[in-house]
């Protein structure tokens, strides 16, 4: 018995000690091996609009399957190469350099976005494994820094923490763009602007004293040389621009157009505590150090943020979050355009109002235009504008005018031209002004003046633009122009001039003029002289009214081709007699001021984020927004159940698009209408005339007739193919459950016979399925249609209208399709899916596509290497409070 | 005592780095610990094979603790038959593991082979150890056969 213990006990000892020491090794293991989530929170400052996390624990499982997903395609290679080279650039090495010192995790925040314009405001925090390694890599940087680029860095002692800083350098100026020069020459130029270093910058000085736009028209800072050849100015032919049309420049803070950038460019670094701190200025590197120091409290202490990451539950390789409350808060202060009514005034704060437009919009008796003075010319873009306007306040008190400028010209009967508009100058009685551009939604508004000063009695405004378009060529040197002279006023202009000068070498042909507005024509008016080669219309104006004008020129000017784009709503729907002849005047925006969108958002979206995460099979990609707590909104939100589109089991398996949404009539249709409440009335009543004028047309009710009907799953497929050939082939095939199958085929039967007495297609309802065919085209080209079942299917070719039995290798069969679906959430309101291995197949069907591909990728890649690329799902969720995108990549694992 | 002396070993190997990292975006040199971490954490993009990576964690960790358990179990007054056996386990446990990560740090069997590059410090001495370990059970059981002879 004793030597039966001596033996047992020594054995159970043994068995509990390894038992203890695998135990052990599992908590430390669980304690320090898996990545700290959110761990860079604890280093960063606590007010946070803006948050971006990345994972850059090197061992982490998010970044092996990043590696391996790499791998798999031979993208893995390449980038690595391309890594390389760019940090050998700057004496660094990958593995030594950055994996060797990198800690679990690292963040970019901007505590408060509205001090970004001035140059801080932003920091970003990395966590170390190696502090040593961290300092060795910044000394090297510096060393470089100071060779090459002359920069000198300062030091600072703060707690105990040394911060390394180089002086702001402002760059303020207004805004540019762009361009048709190459990539490399706008490189230079960018290089130049925002260089840190006096010297580089001495190379685009030149360009810093160019009026912020240039032409290659003769202007006065143009000559003529010795043998009377035109010569443009340095600023049209500065070294990055000659030859490459660029389009604008840049004024370093001359301040005749307001600043649109404002850069600084220096910097501030302090490593300590095993982070390293980068910044604008060392003020942002200071609240790090508190934070880390543990004096103020850290970003795990900001609620808002908090509140947000407990719904963000899996490891991540990147997170990010925005707080949209700032946003909303600058755009109600006036950073943004959001106006929809006509120009005028604009008078005592606020800007904009909250609550009502009304208050600050102009009325007639406000005050007075004398005077309204066009110049219009032209140039190879379109119109050169200059306005003179003179306006008498008399004892009111204004800060100062709105001036819009459409974004869009009538161009024919199923067209509008989309024009561009930029500002040279704008000037108040003959000095530089204040003034912003916005964007109305219906145009560009420059609203000019001191917003904290105002002015009464008589002052002249001169503005003047390019016109991107507007010119419309009719015949050989032959053009018509078109353009709404004064635009719309809320209040009478006593005298208009318009002064039309042609194209060099041309002439005017004919010109006229038009009034339009609420008013309409008749009152006051307008007319036409003709100079000696110029037109010139004269007239006057009541508030509400413009004046437009139409003319001929000739001329030589350069073809540019019109933007154009459809009439919205297009002209249209409406008495119900079968024939769409009556222009519908519908506008989605009607009755919505500025203060009040700005609200809606403000509740709807409250704080946005995303994230990344990798997979052993893939990629995804979530977005989440919520909605502030106390937002309530005009419908209930219907958190959907789980949804398994049944509908992929009646595709077939080489389907290459498919869509499916979870009972549309309720998650749609419905909250649909019950939004329509939260609207506006004038909102609202057009959202009704117009679903009323489509059912007196059709002769069914959209609702009961339909919608109503579809209360399952709907679901789009198809697939396109012969990629080569002139005009693929298109499959596409809608599937419906409905509950009344009487019902949806009358419904269709009326829909059919209305497109028919269209004159759209010829309807045959005479076999299994039913044909529409577009009038005029072969049986081969029809639609087809059938109900049958509970189901409803609508497709093209139309045999596929009538494939009702489930293929026996169906979508749904598919690994692709059950791993992508297997990567989303499973209670989405819809899920997409795009099958990247059937485009490809596609692809590769195309002669010489594998060559031009490889070629396009320098031989680094061949479409063989992206066969593990598989599909790309797609699905939104509701949820409580709020709601969330997910976009997946599923790629096999090879 | 150098049945102790090996334990030590592989316990310190276990601890410093076994394999140079070579995933280029997740380069770091692992040590058997943290190839341990690493298979437990795998669980997260694959969760699918969660059973199996959690047993494949055990099996690393058990690696050092039987090698401790010998250890402990080579001083008096543990029964000498018992120090053999938890000798010769510990010793052929590591070396089979070891010998295993060997195999698939150079072949493709696994996702460790993408992962895994040349053996390090860290696995040389648990190697050592091993050896030590094996040279321990080896003298026990000689000593153990030695009497028998004589009589």
């Amino acid at each position: 018995m004793t030597a039966n213990l001596k033996i047992i006990l020594p054995v159970v000892g043994s068995v509990l000690l390894v038992g203890a020491l695998v135990t052990a090794f599992w908590m430390i293991g669980s304690a320090s091996g898996e990545r700290d989530r959110f761990s860079s929170l604890e280093i960063a400052p606590a007010e946070a609009d803006v948050y971006f996390a990345i994972n850059t624990d090197p061992t982490s499982p998010q970044w092996l399957a990043v590696n391996d997903s790499l791998d798999d395609i031979g993208a893995k290679d390449p980038i690595r190469e391309a890594i390389d080279e760019a940090l050998a650039e700057v004496n660094l090495d990958w593995e030594e350099d950055i994996v060797g010192i990198a800690g679990d995790e690292a963040y970019f925040s901007v505590p408060d976005v509205s001090k970004v314009s001035d140059g801080g405001g932003w920091v970003a925090g990395f966590r170390l494994r190696d502090e040593g390694g961290a300092r060795d890599v910044f000394e090297k940087l510096r060393a470089l820094a100071e060779e090459e680029d002359g920069e000198e860095f300062l030091e600072e002692e703060y707690e105990g923490v040394t911060i390394f800083y180089t002086e702001p350098t402002d760059v303020d100026g207004s805004g540019f763009f762009d361009d048709g020069g190459t990539s490399a020459e706008d490189d230079l130029f960018f290089d130049c602007l925002f260089s840190d270093d006096a010297e580089s910058r001495a190379e685009c000085a030149p360009l810093l004293e160019c009026p912020w736009y240039t032409d290659d028209t003769a202007d006065d800072t143009d000559y003529e040389d010795a043998d009377g050849n035109f010569v443009p100015d340095a600023c049209e032919t500065g070294p990055f621009f000659e030859g490459d049309g660029f389009f604008g420049g840049f004024e370093d803070d001359g301040g005749d157009f307001g600043d649109s950038f404002d850069v600084s460019t220096g910097g501030a670094v302090a490593i300590f505590d095993n982070v390293l701190v980068i910044a604008a200025v060392p003020d942002d590197v200071k609240s790090v150090v508190d934070v880390v120091q543990g004096r103020v409290p850290s970003a795990e202490t900001n609620e808002r943020l908090q509140e947000f990451r407990a719904a963000q539950e899996d490891d991540f390789l990147m997170w990010g979050y925005v707080d949209m409350s700032p946003v909303w808060d600058m755009l109600e202060e006036g950073g943004f355009a959001t106006g929809f009514g006509s120009e005028g005034g604009f008078g005592e704060e606020p800007f904009f109002p909250e609550e009502d437009p009304e208050v600050d919009a102009p009325q007639p008796d406000d005050f007075i235009i004398r005077s309204f003075d066009s110049e219009i010319s032209f140039d190879e873009y379109g119109l050169i504008v200059r306005e003179t306007i003179t306006v008498d306040f008399g004892d009111t008190e204004k800060h100062g005018i709105y001036r819009d400028i459409p974004d869009h010209l009538p161009y024919d009967e199923e067209s509008e031209e989309l024009i561009f508009t930029f500002p040279y100058e704008v000037l108040q009685d003959g000095e530089p002004a204040e003034w912003e551009e916005l964007y109305t939604g219906d145009g560009t508004r420059y609203k000019i003046g001191h917003p904290d000063v105002t002015i009464s009695g008589q002052h002249v405004y001169e503005i003047e633009y390019s016109v991107g378009g507007g010119v419309r060529p009719v015949a050989d040197g032959t053009y018509e122009v078109y353009w709404p002279v004064t635009g719309m006023w809320n209040v009478p202009i006593e005298s208009v001039t318009a002064r039309l000068t042609p194209p060099e070498g041309g002439e005017v042909l004919d010109a006229d003029c038009s009034l339009s507005g609420e008013a309409g024509p008749g009152g006051f008016g307008c007319g036409v002289e003709f100079g000696p080669g110029t037109a010139v219309i004269n007239g006057d104006l009541q508030a509400q009214n413009g004046i437009n004008l139409v003319a001929t020129v000739s001329g030589d000017l350069p073809f540019v081709e019109p933007f154009l784009v459809p009439v919205e709503f297009g002209s249209g729907f409406g008495d119900g007699d079968g024939v769409l002849d009556d222009e519908l005047e519908f506008d989605p925006f009607a009755g919505v001021y500025p203060g009040q969108a700005v609200e809606q958002l403000r509740g709807m979206i409250d704080r946005m984020g995303f994230s990344v995460s990798s997979f052993d099979d893939g990629f995804s990609l979530d977005f989440t927004v919520l909605q502030a707590p106390d937002y309530e909104a005009a419908y209930e939100w219907e958190p959907s159940g789980a949804f398994d589109p049944h509908f992929a089991n009646s595709v077939p398996e080489d389907t290459m698009f498919f869509l499916a949404m979870n009972t549309f009539y309720q998650q749609g249709y419905t909250q649909f209408r019950e939004q329509l409440e939260g609207l506006s009335e004038e909102q609202r009543e057009g959202y009704e005339t117009l679903i009323e004028m489509i059912e007196d047309e059709i002769g069914i009710n959209i609702e009961t007739d339909l919608l109503a009907l579809l209360t399952g799953e709907t679901a789009i497929a198809g697939n396109l193919s012969g990629f080569d050939a002139e005009t693929p082939d298109v499959e596409v095939v809608g599937l419906a459950d409905i509950e009344d199958d009487a019902a949806m085929t009358e419904t269709l039967q009326k829909l059919g016979a209305y497109l028919e007495e269209q004159g759209l297609i010829e309807a045959d309802e005479s076999g299994e399925v039913n044909l529409w065919k577009p009038f005029g085209a072969a049986e081969s080209d029809a639609i087809g249609w059938s109900v049958e079942d509970g189901v409803a299917a609508i497709g093209y070719p139309w045999q596929l209208a009538g494939e009702r039995e489930e293929p026996s290798d169906s979508l749904a069969d598919t690994q692709d399709w059950q791993r992508t679906l297997a990567l989303l959430p499973d209670d989405g309101v819809f899920v997409g899916y795009l099958s990247i291995a059937r485009i490809l197949e596609e692809v590769r069907s195309v002669p010489d596509a594998e060559a031009s591909f490889e070629e396009s990728t320098d031989g680094e890649l061949t479409l063989n290497d992206l066969e593990p690329i598989r599909a790309l799902g797609y699905s939104a969720t509701i949820r409580e409070n709020g709601f969330g995108y997910h976009l997946v990549l599923f790629m096999e694992d090879r | 005592m150098l049945a102790s002396a090996g334990a030590a070993l592989v316990l310190a190997g276990f601890f410093s780095d076994w394999f140079d990292g070579t995933a280029e975006f997740a380069a770091q040199d692992f040590s058997g610990f943290d190839l341990a971490r690493l298979i437990r954490n795998l669980e997260i993009v694959r969760p699918e094979d969660e059973g199996k990576l959690r047993v494949a964690a055990v099996v690393m960790y058990m690696m050092p603790a039987l090698a401790v358990n010998a250890g402990v179990l080579a001083w008096p007054p543990a029964h000498p038959l018992l120090s053999l056996a938890t000798s010769s386990l510990a010793a052929v446990y590591a070396a089979i593991l070891l010998a295993a990560l060997l195999l698939l740090s150079a072949t493709g069997l696994t996702d460790l082979g993408g992962v895994l590059g040349a053996p390090e410090g860290g696995f040389w001495a648990s190697v050592v150890g091993v050896l030590s370990l094996a040279a321990a059970a080896t003298l026990q059981l000689r000593s153990r056969a030695a009497p028998a002879v004589r009589e």
